[in-house]
């Protein structure tokens, strides 16, 4: 299976490089990467936040998930691809959001991140609600 | 016909409620529930042009019959990520 998609409660555990590098990069047919992760920015339009709570709608948002990453990883020719996202409450400087790819080559695999993001913001029915500090 | 749909993030805070009921008269197509939304529930008038209907789960296509047994949500702009 060449596609993990996970929806999880609270923060996702932060990566530190190299200890998270995957064992597919070392395959010699990995020549591409990437990882992308969403921290809580600290303001929202200039108001200080204690964090985000996200708000996900369920069954949806996971065959959403899912088919996004199939569709992706196949108009990109991907080797793999994990998607992960917060639900609920996510302090300030947490990561909500983690997105892997790999592929044999750069390119692809670029556009690839790029487009994910984007249709996930079109097509995936999570919210992120603000929790301002007080 | 009466149903009832799911709302969520801005449009939940708008209407000060996460679920709505609404009946329907002959036209039962996600737009007349959209519209119907509307006339019930005008804080969220403005925010529903931008809105699609999910039906049990998917996406409606604009020729979806709806029926009582469906469970219907909208899905405004989302946010994720």
């Amino acid at each position: 299976m060449n596609i993990h998609v996970q929806l999880v409660e609270g923060p996702l555990v932060r990566s530190t490089a190299p200890d998270v590098c995957p064992p597919e990069t070392r395959t010699g047919v990995v020549g591409a990467w990437l990882c992308f992760e969403g921290i809580v920015r600290a303001l929202e339009d200039g108001r200080p936040l204690q964090g985000l709570d996200y708000q996900v709608y369920e069954p949806m948002a996971t065959r959403q998930l899912t088919e996004l990453a199939q569709a992706i990883r196949d108009s990109h020719n991907l080797l793999h691809i994990r998607a992960r996202h917060s639900r609920g409450f996510v302090p300030v400087g947490e990561c909500s959001f983690r997105l892997e790819v790999l592929a044999e080559h750069r390119k692809p695999a670029l556009r690839a991140m790029d487009e994910f993001i984007d249709r996930m913001k079109q097509d995936v029915p999570i919210w992120k609600l603000p929790v301002w500090k007080t | 016909m009466t149903v009832s749909v799911h709302l969520f993030g801005p449009i939940a805070s708008a209407a000060g409620t996460p679920l709505c009921t609404i009946a329907l008269e002959t036209d039962r197509s996600p737009a007349a529930v959209l519209r119907r939304l509307g006339e019930i529930c005008p804080a969220i008038q403005p925010l529903l042009s931008g809105c699609r209907l999910a039906v049990n789960s998917r996406f409606a296509s604009p020729d979806t019959v709806i029926s009582n047994q469906d469970e219907l949500a909208v899905i405004g702009l989302v946010s994720g990520g």
